[in-house]
């Protein structure tokens, strides 16, 4: 890292630390529904919005109704999605005349996008009609966003009531996450990445005439190459913000047209983990302990530091076989990567876009180093709390903090209490469902696709490597991150089909388990703070909350990791 | 019969989900 690194990584610490704390409170007063400086424009839309659906925005629900509510609203939205791409080819906005999407394509695209994972066995720009792009994807960009904000928010508001079975309005949730958070946002960033070079039209894509003659795979040239354009910075704002993830163009942003300049890679990456953070201080306004959101804040902060310093450093070193060779004895590890953004850029945007379930990418991670590409796989791992899905990063990190007191109260007997709410039996069995979920999907999933021949026939590499970019594949899905380690050829009824039941799994029945949580929390007293009560604001429980996240994703991970990007470093560095 | 086998395994989760949920519900009461 050089001084132009360090400096950047500064200003994105202090620019993330600062916004975020003002944007978390204005949220907190959202939530709460106290007018704030947009309730003159949005509050008419949103009692518009209520009126024509028929919802009684006083009406609150308990767990079960809020549950259902939830379920319900992404059953739509995903069984809209996959109707929208098999019937694209008919509809308008399609210059291209794109066909209609596969069967198992559109199953796994409509579960990736309403589940918040955006995983992408497609590529873009052959693919999806510009209909598709902004009726389907871009519209589950935005509810899948705020159907993880709003079940956090509901988790939230159980910790500061008692003697009540109700959690809040889904519909009111839903609708303010994204008229007072999610739109004004994105339409900010939309405005600067146009400003940036950022494509938004609906011209057919581009004609030009080569200087040199252009040929496909096959070898056959190429007669009337084009440039794919479509409206896409309105797509890159809600990707990022909403961390979905789903890129425009097949190779995200890496894509001159998608992410074209340093700053809209500055904006963009900033974009990944500004709401999440920003909901940990929604979190301590919202529970009347700004301390408990800090804690948290830090203790996501310090996950994120030390890995994105392992990854940054590591692709800095380089190669060591190639060391060896003295014109490339100081050269860092370039391949996969912009040149327009280098190593740095490409080492914090692959930890920020892990440790938050957005799954964009600026870089090839299956071109890092195996110690740096075994990080973004450890961040997802580690079930995305490391600020983690917009919303469900924080409800993920909450159930960790509810297994931190448990563990920490039993272990020096004192009464395992958070936020004044005794934590028993039903949350620790809701908060173990929600822990062991994804570990199990990732490994089954893996174990399974490496038994059999449709798993491995869909690799580009084999011995370690393929071994990890099947891990990965899974390890993202598994955890609703959506990023790709490249290298697997991930478009096929297998993969489609297993890959689109593991987000399913680790989308909905990890976000049920934390409203049930939320409707047992609701009901419970809250009791004094007293000499047994293990305090959750200090630095030692920081320690705590961290040594419990990363051992729960060590000792889980470990075999894994060891089969893949760990024995492919020691097979690296042995060769020296 | 893909679109059948698509929508139909759509419905599986969801009905998964949705036992889920009364699941979860009975749990707390017993």
């Amino acid at each position: 890292m050089n001084t132009h690194d360090i400096s950047q990584l500064l200003l994105y610490i202090v620019a993330l630390t600062l916004f975020s704390i003002p944007l978390g409170f204005f949220m907190a007063r959202v939530y709460k529904g106290e007018k704030n400086f947009l309730s003159p424009l949005m509050q008419p839309l949103e009692s518009l919005t209520y009126k024509l659906s028929g919802v009684d925005a006083a009406v609150e629900m308990n767990w079960k109704r809020y549950a259902l509510a939830m379920l319900f609203f992404n059953a739509f939205g995903l069984v809209a999605l996959y109707a929208l791409q098999r019937m694209q080819g008919i509809l308008p906005f399609n210059p291209q005349a794109l066909s209609a999407v596969s069967p198992d394509s559109s199953l796994n695209t409509a579960i990736s996008f309403a589940s918040n994972t955006n995983w992408q066995g497609y590529s873009g720009e052959q693919t999806m009609s510009y209909l598709t792009q902004m009726l389907g994807l871009t519209v589950q960009n935005f509810v899948s966003a705020a159907t993880g904000m709003a079940t956090l928010v509901a988790l939230i508001r159980s910790f500061s009531r008692q003697s009540t079975d109700l959690i809040g309005n889904f519909w009111v949730d839903l609708v303010r996450s994204v008229y007072y958070v999610l739109l004004p946002l994105s339409l900010v960033l939309s405005l600067a990445l146009v400003s940036q070079g950022v494509v938004q039209t609906f011209d057919p894509y581009a004609k030009y005439v080569p200087i040199e003659s252009i040929k496909d795979s096959t070898g056959a040239a190429i007669s009337a190459p084009v440039i794919a354009l479509g409206p896409a910075a309105s797509q890159v704002a809600i990707k990022q913000l909403g961390t979905n993830g789903g890129g425009f163009f097949n190779v995200n942003s890496s894509h001159p047209l998608e992410n074209p300049t340093p700053l809209s890679n500055f904006l963009e990456v900033f974009a990944i983990l500004i709401l999440p953070a920003a909901l940990c201080w929604t979190f301590g306004k919202m529970v009347g302990a700004i301390r408990q959101g800090a804690v948290i804040y830090i203790s996501m902060f310090a996950i994120f530091i030390v890995a994105l310093l392992v990854c940054s450093l590591s692709e800095s070193a380089g190669n060591p076989l190639f060391h060896q060779f003295a014109n490339l004895s100081s050269i860092a590890n370039l391949e996969g990567k912009e040149v327009r953004f280098g190593i740095f850029n490409s080492a914090l945007w692959a930890t920020c876009t892990t440790v938050a379930s957005n799954g964009s990418v600026n870089a090839m991670h299956d071109s890092f180093l195996p110690l740096a590409g075994m990080i973004p796989m450890l961040m997802m791992q580690l079930g995305e709390v490391v600020f983690g899905g917009v919303g469900s990063g924080l409800y993920g990190m909450i159930v960790f903090a509810l297994v931190t007191v448990f563990i920490a109260g039993l272990m020096v007997g004192r009464t395992p209490e958070y936020l004044g709410k005794k934590i028993e039996s039903y949350e620790v069995k809701m908060a173990s469902i929600m822990i062991l979920i994804p570990p199990a999907i990732v490994l089954l999933g893996t174990a399974i696709a490496v038994s059999f021949d449709f798993g491995v026939s869909s690799l580009c590499n084999h011995g370690a490597h393929g071994f990890s970019e099947i891990l990965y594949a899974f390890s993202s899905a598994g955890n609703n991150n959506g990023s790709a380690f490249a290298g697997l050829s991930a478009n096929t009824p297998f993969y489609n089909y297993a890959l689109g039941i593991a987000m399913f799994y680790a989308r909905y029945w990890l976000a049920v388990p934390a409203l049930a949580i939320a409707g047992s929390l609701a009901e419970k007293k809250i009791v004094p703070k007293g000499a047994g009560t293990l305090p959750t604001d200090t630095a030692l429980f920081i320690v705590l909350l961290i040594s419990v996240v990363i051992i729960f994703g060590a000792l889980t991970f470990f075999p894994a990791l060891a089969l893949g990007p760990i024995v492919e470093q020691l097979q690296m560095v042995s060769k020296q | 019969m893909d679109d059948l086998q698509a929508l139909l395994l759509i419905a599986g989760m969801f009905v998964s989900a949705f036992l889920l949920t009364e699941g979860l519900e009975r749990l707390r009461s017993m």
